[in-house]
C-alpha cells in the first residue's frame, strides 16, 4: 500500500462568532492577517516536507476558494514550492478544472510540475464544492457537463499532438497546443476524489479511463459501499477485474501513546474542523443542479438548514470518518480496512483544523515510525478478495 | 372572475402546460422564477377583461425541460414561437420578475405580435450596487420573508407545509431558475443597450417594498424604454400581483384596453 499525507492548509482559528453562519463565501477576508498567513504557509510546507523525509510515498494538496477552511486556492503554488524539496509523489487532489473558464492554464501548470519533478505528479479532477459555484459565479446546473468536458479537453491537450481545435459546448478553442507536454506518458495518473457518487464511479471505472477512485473523509461504511461498487461496476458493466491500484481510501489520523490520550489531544482540533469550518447553509452546500434531485429536495423542504454541526470526536472515530488512537489501534484499523477493501492507496490527514504545530509534528513522527511501515508492507496478498453481493 | 382551462401544447418540441381563461384581446402572462402555482386571483381578474394565456415556462411546473433551454434568450425565442403557434397578434405581454426579463428579451427581438408590455418587478438589467439578494443561499423561510411584504401572508405561507409534489416542483423550478439566472444574477448585461428597440407602449409596475429588485430598478428601466410609464403600488413587496392582486390587475387594465 502506498501512503500519502494530505494537507488542507486551514487558517488558524478566528473568534468563534465569525463561524456563526459559515466559514465559506461570506466570512470576510478583512479578518485575514498576512503575518499569520506567512507563518502558517511556511509551517504547513515544513510539515509536508517532513512527511517526505520520513518515508511517506507522497504528499497531497488540494484547492478551495475564499475560505479560511483552506487557504490554498492554488495547489499548483504549493506543489511548485514542494517540487524541488521533496523526493516522493505530489498529488494535487484535486484541481477544479471545471470552475475555470480556461482549464488549459491548469493543464499547462500540471504539466510543468510533472516536468520539474520528473514525473512525480498525480492529478486529481474535482468539481469543487457547492459553495465554490457561488464564489466563482459558475452555473452549478452545468457543473457535471463542464467537469466532463474540461477533463476531455485537458487529457487531449496532454496526449494529442497539437495544434488542434477543441469544439465543446462549454469550452471552444481554435488552437490547443500545450507546451510543455507532461513528463509521464500518456499523462500523470488521474485520481478522482469523491464524497461517494455512483455516477462518478461509473465514469472513473470506464475501461478508457480506469482512474483511481478515492473515497474521501466519510464514514467507513461509505468506503465499503463505494469501493466495492467500483469493483462491481468494472466486473459487471465493463467486464474487467478492477485492480487494487484503482482504489483509494482517505481518513484523518491522530496517534498518541494511548487511545485516551489520542482522543483528548485530537478532540478540539477535529471538532473545530467539522463543526466550525465545514458548517454551511445547506443551500450553499447543495446549489441547484450541483447534486442529486433528492439532496435538493431536502433544501427546498427546509428539513436540514445547516450542514456540519454538533459532531464529536467519539462519533467521528466510531464511524470511521477519522481514525484516532494508539499506534496499534490506528495500524490495525487501517490494515483491517485494507483486508476488507484492498485499496492500494491510503491518504491520511495528519494536520487538521486547529491542531497545533507541536501536536502535528508529534503525530507525523509517531505515525511515520509506528504505523507507516506496516501499511507500506501490505499488498493484494493481504486482501481477502472481492465478493459480489450474490456470493 | 373567470376560470381557466388547462391544456398541453407542443412548441419547439417542448410539451408545454397552458392555463387559459377569459375572453377578449389576448394577454400572455409570464411567471417569475418561483413558477406559477395555479390560476391565481390576479389572473382571474385579468380574465374578466382579456383572453389570458398563462403557461408554465419550459423547465417549470408541468412543462417539459427541453434540451435547448440554456438561457433566458431561449425562452424569448420560444415565446415568440408560442405566439406564432396560436397565431396571436396584438398581445399584451405581462411579465413578473423573471417573466418580465423574458418579455424584454422578446421585445428587443420582435414586437410584431405584441401590442404592449407590462413589467411587474422585472428582472433583466442590473442597477449598480443594487443587485438582488442571493435567493439560492436562503433557506425557505428566509426566502418567503424576502419575497413578500404582507406579514399575514408571510405567516400563512410559512404555516402551510409543502406537499411532496410541491417540493418536487419547487426543486425543479429552482434548478431551472439557477440555470437561467445564476450568473450574472438574473440579468443579461447585454440587454440594456438594446432596450431602445422597444417600440410598444410599456408599463412598469413596482411594489415600493420590493426587497429583490429595489424601486430604483423601475426608474432605471423607464430611462431606457422610450415613453414607458411607471406605476408604484404601495405597501407591497416583490410578489406584488399576489399581495395586491386587485390593485395590480386594475393597473394593467387601466394601461390600455
Amino acid at each position: 500500500m502506498q501512503v500519502l499525507n494530505f494537507h488542507l492548509f486551514p487558517y488558524p482559528p478566528l473568534p468563534d462568532e465569525l463561524y456563526a453562519k459559515s466559514a465559506w463565501v461570506t466570512l470576510s477576508n478583512a479578518h485575514y492577517d498576512e503575518k499569520v498567513g506567512h507563518a502558517t504557509y511556511n509551517l504547513y510546507l515544513d510539515q509536508l516536507e517532513l512527511c517526505d523525509q520520513l518515508g511517506f510515498d507522497g504528499v497531497a494538496v488540494n484547492e478551495h476558494h475564499q475560505t479560511p477552511y483552506c487557504i490554498m486556492p492554488s495547489p499548483i503554488v504549493t506543489a511548485a514550492a514542494l517540487s524541488r524539496r521533496t523526493r516522493g509523489k505530489i498529488a494535487i487532489l484535486g484541481s477544479a478544472f471545471c470552475l475555470r473558464d480556461h482549464p488549459l492554464t491548469l493543464a499547462e501548470e500540471h504539466a510543468m510540475i510533472d516536468n520539474i519533478t520528473g514525473g512525480r505528479l498525480i492529478t486529481g479532477f474535482v468539481r469543487g464544492i457547492g459553495a465554490e459555484y457561488s464564489n466563482f459565479g459558475v452555473n452549478p446546473t452545468f457543473s457535471h457537463e463542464r467537469h466532463i468536458e474540461a477533463h476531455d479537453l485537458v487529457v487531449q491537450a496532454w496526449t494529442r499532438p497539437g495544434p488542434f481545435a477543441f469544439e465543446g459546448k462549454h469550452y471552444h478553442f481554435e488552437y490547443v497546443n500545450v507546451w510543455p507536454r507532461p513528463y509521464q506518458k500518456p499523462h500523470p495518473p488521474i485520481w478522482i476524489p469523491s464524497q461517494g457518487s455512483s455516477e462518478t464511479i461509473v465514469w472513473a471505472a470506464h475501461p478508457d479511463r480506469k482512474y483511481l477512485y478515492m473515497q474521501n473523509f466519510n464514514p467507513y461504511s461509505a468506503a465499503v459501499k463505494y469501493l466495492n461498487e467500483y469493483r462491481q461496476v468494472a466486473e459487471q458493466q465493463y467486464g474487467y477485474e478492477a485492480q487494487s491500484n484503482q482504489l483509494g481510501w482517505a481518513a484523518p489520523c491522530y496517534v498518541a501513546d494511548t487511545d485516551e490520550q489520542a482522543m483528548d489531544e485530537a478532540r478540539e482540533a477535529i471538532e473545530f474542523l467539522f463543526n466550525k469550518t465545514l458548517k454551511m447553509p445547506v443551500g450553499m452546500f447543495f446549489p441547484p443542479g450541483y447534486t442529486s434531485i433528492e439532496s435538493m429536495k431536502r433544501v427546498v423542504a427546509g428539513k436540514q438548514s445547516i450542514m456540519g454541526a454538533g459532531r464529536n470526536v467519539e462519533n467521528l472515530n466510531k464511524q470511521g470518518v477519522i481514525i484516532v488512537g494508539s499506534p496499534k489501534t490506528v495500524r490495525e484499523r487501517i490494515l483491517e480496512a485494507h483486508r476488507e477493501l484492498g485499496f492500494a492507496s491510503f491518504m491520511t490527514l495528519l494536520q487538521f483544523g486547529s491542531l497545533s504545530a507541536q501536536r502535528t509534528e508529534k503525530n507525523i513522527r509517531l505515525f511515520a515510525r509506528e504505523v507507516l511501515p506496516a501499511l507500506q508492507a501490505v499488498d493484494d496478498r493481504n486482501y481477502e478478495g472481492f465478493r459480489t453481493a450474490a456470493e | 372572475m373567470a376560470d381557466a382551462k388547462e391544456t398541453f401544447v407542443t412548441v419547439c418540441d417542448c410539451r408545454t402546460f397552458v392555463r387559459r381563461g377569459g375572453a377578449g384581446q389576448p394577454v400572455l402572462f409570464l411567471h417569475g422564477a418561483g413558477g406559477l402555482p395555479g390560476w391565481q386571483p390576479f389572473l382571474a381578474q385579468l380574465a374578466g377583461h382579456y383572453d389570458v394565456f398563462a403557461p408554465d415556462h419550459p423547465g417549470y411546473g408541468q412543462s417539459d425541460s427541453p434540451p435547448w433551454l440554456e438561457e433566458v434568450g431561449d425562452l424569448a425565442q420560444f415565446y415568440l414561437e408560442f405566439l406564432k403557434s396560436f397565431d396571436l397578434t396584438g398581445v399584451r405581454v405581462v411579465g413578473h420578475s423573471l417573466g418580465g426579463w423574458i418579455a424584454l428579451e422578446m421585445a428587443i427581438r420582435s414586437t410584431a405580435r405584441i401590442k404592449s408590455m407590462t413589467l411587474l418587478s422585472a428582472a433583466g438589467i442590473r442597477v449598480k450596487d443594487l443587485g438582488p439578494p442571493d435567493i439560492f443561499a436562503m433557506d425557505p423561510e428566509e426566502l418567503v420573508r424576502t419575497l413578500f411584504h404582507d406579514q399575514a401572508l408571510i405567516e400563512q405561507q410559512l404555516s402551510t407545509p409543502l406537499t411532496p409534489e410541491q417540493i418536487a416542483t419547487v426543486t425543479r423550478n429552482r434548478m431551472t431558475s439557477a440555470r437561467l439566472g445564476w450568473n450574472p444574477r438574473f440579468c443579461n448585461p447585454k440587454l440594456r443597450k438594446w432596450l431602445r428597440r422597444i417600440d410598444v407602449p410599456t408599463h412598469i409596475v413596482w411594489g415600493d417594498q420590493d426587497r429583490i429588485f429595489a424601486l430604483a430598478y423601475a426608474a432605471e428601466l423607464q430611462k431606457e424604454i422610450a415613453g414607458a410609464k411607471v406605476t408604484i403600488i404601495s405597501g407591497t413587496g416583490h410578489m406584488l400581483h399576489v399581495e395586491k392582486a386587485g390593485a395590480v390587475a386594475d393597473a394593467v387594465v387601466a394601461f390600455g384596453p
